[in-house]
């Protein structure tokens, strides 16, 4: 199992983390309360997230991005600092069920006739198996799959550029700016506080030297890539059809004919939707089960794959009885859970800081006193 | 190894909850009666 990323990896896996369940989501929930001025909240909302990042970064700095769950313990102690991390471990694993939900949601709406739990243990029996060889093999699927996923994207944008009309994002602000503050605020939580989880992956970057640029340039691509799929959305369908539709960036290529044997394009951007949607899993998924792993004093989180697995599929299908209440439930609440959240770990951050704890990592970046990784860069066994 | 089971008993024990029909831990109705106030003190109304 190796944990090794390179600086190009972390990149890639921070912008398919942002771009992740947000892209098929984002135009209809910004859009339906900033209507034609959706765009406008996306750039609010990486604006905020970027700020949140910094915040973060900047403290986490400071601790040399040494594990973060070893963070957390040291500076508020063993069982203050447990509970927090058992707090941080259940966000987690609440982020991988919502994202599965997400996934089988969208699969369910193309293929009626087929159980969302396929769909469910699909993903997470290939998660487990990817989780089984360690961070460097997720970074390695990730950059393997990236070129792929910016083709089709782009491709398919470019492909609806000649249906874009500029008088569908008029009138510019039309009703002031509290409609744009509030679609910003359904997607901050969605995608972008929740790089947080990122800080799991930190550690194992080889060259930490660039770590706070490269992660503000990561949330940077995945927010305009958002921008641009919302622009798109509403050029050519119009803010009256986006707000109504479920999934709006899927209905957009739904149109697409480029000849007769070229037809059922949207396949493109659900081909890259859906491998976004593993790569956060994947993620969340690593963040929960290596803080626990921490916790145990282990070198090996394999044994927590399986029962968190189960857990998570629960948790995905329990948790809201319809795709309504799902996304009534983020669109509320999920932006203002993940803040508090994050709140919580930068006050710990600080607190440390004030009382010189984070000299302790200074020496030693990797991770201190845990058996889970103990050399940076990752074990082989 | 503690952990290990604890985490274990906590999945079986919630996987069964959900196959047989109980919520046994509601985390969406309690982060719903924490946040949908502060959300409608902001916006004014739900979604």
């Amino acid at each position: 199992m190796k944990h090794t990323l390179s600086e190009w990896q972390y990149f890639l896996m921070g912008v398919n983390f942002v771009v992740g369940s947000a892209l098929l989501k984002a135009p209809l929930m910004t859009a339906m309360f900033a209507k034609q001025d959706a765009w406008l909240s996306m750039m609010m909302t990486t604006a905020c997230g970027m700020f949140l990042l910094l915040c973060g970064l900047l403290l986490y700095r400071r601790y040399n991005y040494a594990f973060f769950f070893a963070v957390v313990e040291h500076v508020a102690g063993r069982w203050v600092g447990g509970a927090v991390n058992v707090f941080v471990i259940f966000l987690s694993l609440h982020t991988c069920a919502m994202v599965v939900r997400n996934f089988s949601n969208f699969l369910t709406v193309i293929m009626p006739e087929s159980s969302p739990w396929v769909f469910q243990w699909m993903i997470l029996l290939l998660s487990m198996y990817s989780l089984q060889y360690g961070a460097s093999n997720i970074g390695k699927v990730n950059e393997i799959l990236s070129p792929v996923m910016v083709a089709f994207f782009y491709g398919s944008l470019l492909l609806v550029a000649n249906k874009f009309s500029f008088e569908n994002l008029q009138p510019v602000l039309v009703n002031g700016w509290k409609p744009v503050v509030h679609g910003a605020y359904t997607t901050l939580g969605f995608s972008f506080i929740q790089l947080m989880l990122f800080s799991s992956l930190m550690t194992f970057v080889k060259n930490k030297q660039h770590l706070t640029r490269i992660s503000l340039l990561a949330q940077a691509t995945g927010g305009f890539s958002l921008a641009l799929a919302i622009v798109f959305s509403l050029g050519v369908q119009g803010a009256y059809a986006v707000e109504r539709e479920t999934y709006p960036v899927y209905t957009l290529m739904q149109d697409i004919t480029v000849i007769r044997m070229f037809e059922r394009v949207e396949a493109l951007i659900g081909f890259v939707w859906v491998l976004a949607i593993f790569i956060k899993v994947v993620i969340g998924y690593f963040a929960a089960v290596s803080g626990l792993a921490h916790m145990t004093r282990q070198d090996n989180y394999r044994p927590f794959l399986l029962p968190c697995g189960l857990l998570i599929w629960a948790m995905s299908n329990q948790l809201h009885p319809n795709i309504v209440d799902f996304t009534e439930f983020i669109m509320v609440n999920w932006s203002m859970y993940w803040l508090s959240g994050y709140m919580i770990l930068l006050g710990i951050l600080a607190w440390g800081i004030i009382r010189k704890k984070d000299r302790h990592f200074r020496d030693f970046p990797g991770n201190v006193s845990t058996g889970f990784v103990p050399e940076q860069g990752g074990v082989s066994r | 190894m503690l952990v290990l089971g604890g985490v274990w008993v906590a999945s079986l024990v919630y996987t069964g909850g959900y196959l047989f029909g109980y919520d046994l831990f509601p985390v969406t109705r309690w982060l719903r009666s924490l946040y949908e106030p502060l959300y409608k003190a902001l916006f004014g109304g739900a979604a």
